[in-house]
């Protein structure tokens, strides 16, 4: 990470530092290979020419430790492990959020914004290189912290009414489905061709028009044929 | 943990000192620090210097430091012993204070006072009855206990 920093910020932020010299490294040895007189320049100039590159390196750690305090916990200032999120927005290692809400007995609130907080109602945050073995946590852990809430998995939303979960169960109706399509199809149409999901309640509600539907055209089949 | 975040608070307390305050470790142990607070410009205060001993707990920041007084101060909230009565100090501690914001805290403590909840009652009392007393008696302190 700060070679790559490095990489990037050398030519950028060292031109002006090393504008004087405009030298590149086979120029300096060239300049070795001058008289003795000269020699006492070369030297200097290589000093300088370290001069600027400390500094990148400083630079470097500054931007580094300023993404650390980006992504550090609220607790113990240190980058977050097994971080997690609450719902204030706030960010902490899942330990040491985990042993502050042990701490407090009474009433739970985030150390940053003092909203409330409640254990499973934090959202893991997974990065790409979390997997870490849990047994050598456990080592340094003098108490047995839980495992993470699991994240939340909502449905993702769907932009094409055709393709909504709901209209295929529809069609797989069969005979009965034209009228219970009808009523299937009524939210993809309200929103422009986007479809909110439909929430358990909803879903629920149309089971349940669907069932009477069906139970409606059996009676009136009844009456039909007998 | 404690250690850690202690010595974390110090590098960000050398790297961005506060105006009106400074603390560092007394020795060698970096679990017991000594601070000085100006005294605010716009109270009896002013020109004083006071020292204050702050002792982490072992489960900091989990637990708030102890913070008191090693200068005398004549303030409702502070008593002969050095003692504070500042809520952040007890009950409402969270882990996300640090002793840069306990100090500046201090500091508007000592600017305003909080009469309604005294640690001494009778310089409570003077302070919400007459004023320019409670304010020549903590100048005089001051300038007995704080200055030279």
């Amino acid at each position: 990470m700060s070679a790559a920093l490095e990489a990037l910020t050398v030519p950028h932020a060292g031109g002006p530092l090393a504008a004087p010299q405009q030298q590149p490294p086979a120029g300096a040895l060239q300049q070795q290979q001058q008289p003795p007189a000269a020699l006492g320049a070369a030297p200097k100039l290589l000093d300088a020419e370290e001069d600027p590159k400390a500094a990148l390196k400083a630079q470097a750690a500054e931007l580094e430790s300023q993404e650390d305090i980006l992504f550090s916990c609220n607790i113990c200032y240190d980058l977050a492990s097994e971080p997690v999120v609450t719902l204030c927005g706030h960010l902490y290692c899942w330990p040491c959020l985990y042993r502050w809400l042990q701490v407090q007995s009474h009433c739970r609130t985030c150390p940053v914004c003092k909203a409330g907080v409640e254990k499973d109602k934090v959202i893991p945050i997974y990065g790409r290189g979390g997997n870490e073995d849990p047994r050598a946590k456990s080592k340094g852990e003098p108490e047995a912290v839980p495992q993470r809430p699991a994240g939340q998995r909502p449905a993702p939303v769907v932009r094409n009414p055709l393709l909504q979960p709901n209209a295929n169960v529809n069609a797989q109706q069969g005979g009965l489905g034209i009228i219970p399509t009808l009523f299937g199809l009524q939210n993809g149409n309200g929103n422009g061709g986007y479809a909110e999901p439909l929430t358990p309640e909803q879903q629920h509600q149309a089971f349940l028009s669907r069932l009477l539907l069906m139970l409606g055209s059996f009676v009136i089949m009844c009456l039909l044929l007998f | 943990m404690a250690s850690k975040r202690i010595s974390k608070e110090l590098q960000d307390l050398q790297k961005d000192p506060p105006t009106s305050c400074s603390a560092g470790p007394a020795g060698d142990d970096l679990f017991h620090w000594q601070a000085t607070i100006m005294g605010p410009g716009d109270s009896p205060y002013s020109g004083g210097v006071f020292f204050v001993t702050i002792h982490f707990p072992p489960d900091y920041p989990f637990k708030p430091p102890k913070v008191q007084f090693q200068t005398k101060v004549y303030h409702p909230n502070i008593n002969s012993q050095g003692s504070i009565c500042l809520d952040i100090l007890k009950e409402q501690w969270s882990p996300a204070l640090t002793i840069s914001k306990v100090l500046l805290s201090i500091c508007s403590l000592l600017t305003d006072p909080n009469p309604d909840d005294p640690l001494v009652p009778e310089i409570a009392h003077i302070y919400k009855t007459d004023r320019s007393r409670y304010e020549e008696t903590a100048r005089e302190w001051t300038r007995k206990f704080a200055m030279g």
